[in-house]
């Protein structure tokens, strides 16, 4: 029987009273006999019995209301109101900044600085509100780093208007390279070829270093490319070890099969200890010892890897002068404050003199910290916009990882969480080595902050894994949302 | 100066409100799993019997799509069992059917078939699963036309044998210790036929003197 005409038959046959949704609109078409013809032509009106429900019936009605909006909210990928305020907190930020840099020049305004707030701002804005609508990314892992990525393009170019108008650049190239890894993440089912292009390529890439570079820094891990310009190949391997370690590590192999991975790691410590690049020599193991432990749950084996690392320091400490120069500045900088231990103590002064809110954007003496651009630039952020801002902007380095980790625990194969893992710990160990050093916690190692330091390798390959981390958040996502279109009822 | 309050309270923000959806998210993505239970998973085991106060009869384990099953918390599938291993055995899913290797000697049973460690056993909806006391019952969730359209599974068969462990040299081909193993069956059950057949003749001699 059709919906619309129970109405007034059953009132009279039935003891059910029906009621209509919505009453004083219904009671006067159902009263009207002129308006039939117009209540044919419209879509028939539901009609309700009214019941009376019973304490227990309505906590029953309002549970499963409650399960399928959570279904909704699982599968939709509309914007959330948290997100668009970050980045709207983030749009805010960068053109203030920027603007106080293009005002704060005597004469005419810094045309370059309007230009870098024109382009900067919105490329972030739109990222993060546009690309997760139309790929399941992660929008939250999305907005925290475009926040980085903007304060440090500000502070760079505060510092070094040339060097924060080139990081502005790698960032658009960044957010590109981001894309196209999350698209491969995403879309390509079988890694085989690609881990073992990505292994031979990177020790390839690892070698010309050695072959073709020049010490620089006591190490001699940078190339020069005639068009591209100088680039760091240890910061692109990173992806090549996140990846083979990944995929000889996944499907619960024993530790004979994980053999390859492994012996790729030890070949590009091995590369990297020649190159004398110890700091990021000391990510890529931590990273794979994180990774085999999460892999196979090897207590003692892990156990194991860890005493080879200390002896490997051990071994280090007496082998390279630089290191024991750094661990004996590390213990009291005081001893030689003009030269090796000049460094450090002027990030500690910087950080000092800052105090809890900066002495202002573009303010105190960045420049004589050397290497203020790269290695330091946490210590020219603390001088720069206070400690406050400084312990804060941790705080969304780990809210970023915890994301991270959130997201990875979804993955329903291990291939895809062994991929956002090892990531994430590049990323966590990276950032913690860095601040740790600058703020004398352990000795300097001479890595680069994520996002925030000056340099386009070290970006392109964070923004990469950036990249990573959203594929497999996709990818987990997409089959989320299968399961829950596949569940009835 | 001033903009260094106004950074400081900008970025208090960004953390507070990137907080918020954190816990937000991890909430909803709890309630999900609580609610759907199909959501991210293939099926559930049951548990049927169990010799240990942890694990009463008719608890429900989630088994995901790969993973680990073993008495530690950290495994994929917890089955806290003294004479299971910390982490006793892997499993994936394939369509419909969950193959589980040991990788200990815990004594694991397939619908009553041993599995060694290494062998791989394929069990579909309805297989039991015992290990001594402990019994679990297999539940595979129908996933209806999505199950032919799935990805396929990471790890196969083949690309298990594949990797390096000499075990097999190919799709579906049994490893040498199956092979070892099918022999001494076929050995142990040649003798045990001989024996048979030994006795029957010896009855009936004894039946033809009477």
């Amino acid at each position: 029987m059709a919906r619309g005409k129970i109405d007034t038959d059953k009132r009279e046959d039935e003891t059910a009273v029906y009621k209509p949704v919505k009453p004083k609109k219904s009671a006067v078409k159902a009263e009207a006999p002129k308006e039939e013809k117009k209540t044919e032509r419209r879509a028939p009106k539901r009609y309700e019995p009214e019941q009376q429900l019973s304490g227990r019936e309505k906590r029953e009605k309002a549970r499963v209301a409650a399960v399928a909006r959570d279904r909704r909210r699982a599968v939709s990928r509309a914007g959330d109101a948290g997100v668009t305020l970050i980045a709207l907190l983030t749009l805010v930020f960068e053109v203030l900044g920027l603007l106080l840099c293009a005002v704060k020049t005597e004469g005419a305004p810094d045309m370059q600085a309007v230009m870098l707030c024109a382009a900067v701002a919105p490329l972030g804005l739109l990222t993060t509100l546009a690309l997760p609508r139309f790929l399941p990314m992660d929008s939250l892992v999305m907005a925290l780093t475009n926040f980085l990525c903007g304060v440090g393009v500000v502070v760079l170019y505060t510092v070094s208007p040339a060097r924060g108008a080139r990081q502005a650049v790698f960032y658009a190239l960044g957010l590109a390279v981001m894309l196209v890894m999350s698209e491969i993440v995403f879309h390509v089912h079988h890694f085989r070829g690609l881990t073992l292009l990505g292994m031979v390529l990177g020790i390839g890439a690892l070698i010309l270093p050695l072959a073709f570079g020049e010490w620089n820094n006591g190490a001699k891990n940078w190339v020069q490319v005639p068009l591209l310009g100088s680039f760091q190949p240890s910061e692109i391997v990173k992806l090549s070890v996140v990846l083979a370690l990944a995929y000889f590590f996944s499907a619960h192999r024993t530790v004979w099969q994980m053999m390859p991975a492994l012996v790729f790691a030890a070949a590009c410590l091995l590369l990297l200890m020649m190159q004398r690049d110890l700091g990021t020599a000391l990510i890529y193991y931590l990273t794979t010892l994180v990774l085999f432990y999460v892999a196979c749950g090897n207590v003692p084996l892990t156990v194991v890897g860890l005493g080879g690392g200390v002896g490997a320091a051990a071994l280090g400490y007496q082998m390279f002068a630089h290191v024991k120069v750094r661990v004996a500045m590390w213990r009291n900088p005081w001893s030689d404050p003009t030269d090796k231990g000049y460094q450090i103590i002027q990030a500690l002064l910087a950080i000092g003199s800052g105090g809890l809110f900066g002495v202002g954007l573009g303010q105190g003496t960045p420049e004589k910290i050397p290497a203020y651009y790269n290695d330091f630039i946490f210590a020219v952020i603390c001088e720069q916009l206070g400690q406050v801002f400084g312990v804060l902007l941790l705080a969304v380095y780990v809210l970023l990882i915890l994301r991270g980790v959130t997201v990875v625990a979804r993955a329903r194969r291990s291939f895809e969480m062994l991929l956002g893992c090892g990531v994430l710990a590049m990323l966590g160990i990276q950032t913690f080595m860095i601040v740790a050093g600058v703020i004398k916690m352990i000795p300097l190692t001479g890595v680069t902050m994520p996002f925030l330091s000056y340099g386009g390798s070290s970006l392109l390959s964070c923004m990469a894994m950036i990249g990573i981390l959203h594929g497999a958040s996709a990818r987990a996502q997409e089959n989320l949302e299968e399961d829950i279109l596949c569940v009835k009822g | 100066m001033g903009f260094g309050y106004l950074s400081a309270a900008i970025i208090a923000l960004i953390v507070l409100l990137a907080l918020k959806k954190y816990a937000k998210d991890r909430a909803l993505w709890r309630r999900v799993k609580k609610n759907l239970p199909q959501a991210g998973a293939a099926g559930r085991f049951i548990v049927l019997s169990a010799g240990s106060r942890r694990l009463p009869a008719g608890t429900e384990l989630r088994v995901p799509f790969e993973g680990t099953l073993g008495g530690s918390m950290s495994c994929d599938v917890c089955v806290p069992y003294k004479k299971v291993h910390m982490r006793s055995a892997f499993f994936w899913v394939e369509g419909e059917e969950l193959h589980l290797v040991p990788l200990h000697k815990d004594g694991f049973l397939a619908d009553e078939t041993p599995i060694e460690p290494g062998d791989e056993a394929v069990m579909r909806d309805g297989a039991i699963l015992r290990v001594g006391e402990l019994k679990l019952v297999l539940r595979m969730y129908d996933r209806g036309e999505l199950a032919d359209g799935a990805d396929e599974p990471y790890v196969t068969s083949a690309r298990r044998s594949k990797a390096g462990q000499g075990r097999g040299d190919g799709l579906g081909a049994p490893t040498r210790g199956a092979i070892r193993r099918e022999k001494k069956k076929l050995n142990q059950s040649e003798a045990d036929e001989k024996k048979r057949a030994s006795a029957a003749q010896k009855r009936e001699k004894k039946d033809r003197r009477r």
